[in-house]
């Protein structure tokens, strides 16, 4: 047991979510499923407010695009009619390799994303289907929506800080999806994982490496740029040509549960496979 | 603070401390079939279910609960009532000291709730939260597609 709150609250609209995240007693912390409330770091949270009454659980297909509120569960989202179909497979996988199903139940999308917990599948997925955010903040005491590219990065993260994630917004156009992943067990955190995505002919590759914080979040843009360059139609030898590319711009991250040679070479062999999907190939290499 | 909340089927009006989490109240009022376990919802041994999906309890503050439903180990069943999920689990001796058999059984409830005719996998994933560090992980998997079996013919 680590908390010792003082107050609980479930404001009923989100001006009222915002002033009350800015009152004292402080610090004060918005509270979706609670998965990552009861964890070391929390012991001087005095304040919670509950975000349950503000109900942003829709899941709807829009302009060809898909709308996910930000309080979706993970389950909801493995079970969602608008995100079944190649190109969101890459979020249903996320969402299903996180913990365990009970979790699942609670964690919510918005959730995810606020933490800066490194073991996470769902960054990656997110990133390589161009995701979109819209938040809100209160800036001199008036409520303002933003819509933003998912953050990549831990400077681009700070857009997040003291902001209420409304949604999550899917662009059309994203035809296949794929994320590839290694844990050492079914409810682990992964080592690494990686997730691919195709638009027409434009590639989307990101990677998360597993590194401290949110920095090892990253978009394999080199990658990218040479499978888009073989518009849908992958020549003999691509997978010794992408795994060079992947390789030069991957970092080596090691950690107790990964050596960082081992993390890179694991990763680029991940994004081949995810890269193989997305093109109907098979999955070797 | 007061808590609302509907407790297996009945009312219930509890007073709860801010910080208290739902495994904590439900216990302190008597329903310690929900277990303490790791505090950190990765074991299993505190599930139950909150408005008919399975939750670690460990991790939900009883604040949370207010307004809603929820069902323990003790509203499926009894030893005088037996749930034939718990026929099951003590059938298959999927049961040795018991610590997490009162959230498989949970577990398993939402399971056929939703997926009255599991696969093996099905079980396996379902049951993938919860540790058991007696009994195994084989026979809590041959006492779930055994449960299926006995909550159909139950219902027919």
């Amino acid at each position: 047991m680590y908390l010792a709150l003082e107050d609980y609250s479930r404001p009923q609209s989100i001006e009222a979510c915002l002033r009350l995240l800015q009152q004292p007693p402080q610090p004060a912390a918005l509270l979706a499923g609670g998965t990552d409330l009861n964890v070391r770091g929390h012991e001087e949270l005095r304040r919670v407010i509950d975000l349950q009454a503000l109900a942003m659980t829709e899941i709807e297909a829009l302009e060809g695009g898909v709308r996910i509120g930000a309080g979706s569960t993970l389950r909801e989202i493995q079970e969602a009619p608008a995100l079944q179909g190649a190109p969101h497979a890459a979020l249903r996988e996320a969402a299903a390799a996180f913990a365990n199903v009970a979790i699942q139940n609670r964690s919510t999308i918005g959730g995810r994303i606020a933490v800066e917990r490194p073991d996470q599948d769902l960054p990656p997925a997110l990133a390589a289907l161009g995701a979109r955010l819209q938040i809100y903040r209160l800036i001199n005491g008036v409520v303002e929506e933003q819509v933003i590219d998912y953050p990549l990065g831990d400077a681009a993260r700070a857009v997040l800080r003291g902001a209420l994630i409304r949604a999550v917004e899917i662009p059309a156009g994203v035809t296949r999806s794929a994320l590839r992943r290694l844990g050492r067990t079914a409810v682990d955190r992964p080592l690494a994982t990686v997730a691919a995505a195709r638009a027409g002919e434009q590639v989307r590759i990101a990677a998360n490496l597993q590194g401290p914080g949110a920095a090892d979040l990253r978009r394999l843009s080199r990658s990218e740029a040479l499978v888009t360059e073989w518009r849908g139609r992958l020549p003999e030898n691509w997978r010794s040509r992408l795994r060079e590319s992947l390789l030069a711009e991957l970092n080596p991250y090691g950690d107790a549960f990964a050596g960082g040679e081992y993390r890179r070479d694991l990763s680029a062999t991940l994004a081949l496979r995810a890269v193989a999907a997305i093109h109907g190939e098979e999955e070797t290499g | 603070m007061k808590i609302h909340l509907l407790v297996n089927g009945e009312p219930r009006e509890w007073e709860c401390e801010v910080h208290e989490f739902l495994t904590e109240a439900l216990r302190r009022h008597g329903l310690v079939g929900t277990k303490r376990g790791c505090e950190d919802g990765a074991c299993g041994a505190c599930a139950v279910l909150l408005d008919g999906r399975e939750v670690p309890s460990c991790i939900v503050l009883a604040a949370q609960a207010d307004g809603h439903e929820i069902t323990t180990i003790e509203g499926l069943g009894d030893p005088r009532h037996v749930h034939p999920i718990q026929a099951a689990f003590v059938a298959a001796t999927a049961v040795q000291c018991g610590f997490c058999t009162p959230g498989m059984v949970v577990a398993t409830k939402e399971l056929l709730d939703h997926n009255p005719t599991p696969s093996a996998a099905d079980a396996r994933r379902r049951l993938a939260g919860h540790y058991c560090r007696c009994t195994g992980q084989i026979k809590p998997i041959q006492a779930v597609l055994d449960a299926a079996e006995r909550v159909k013919g139950a219902q027919t």
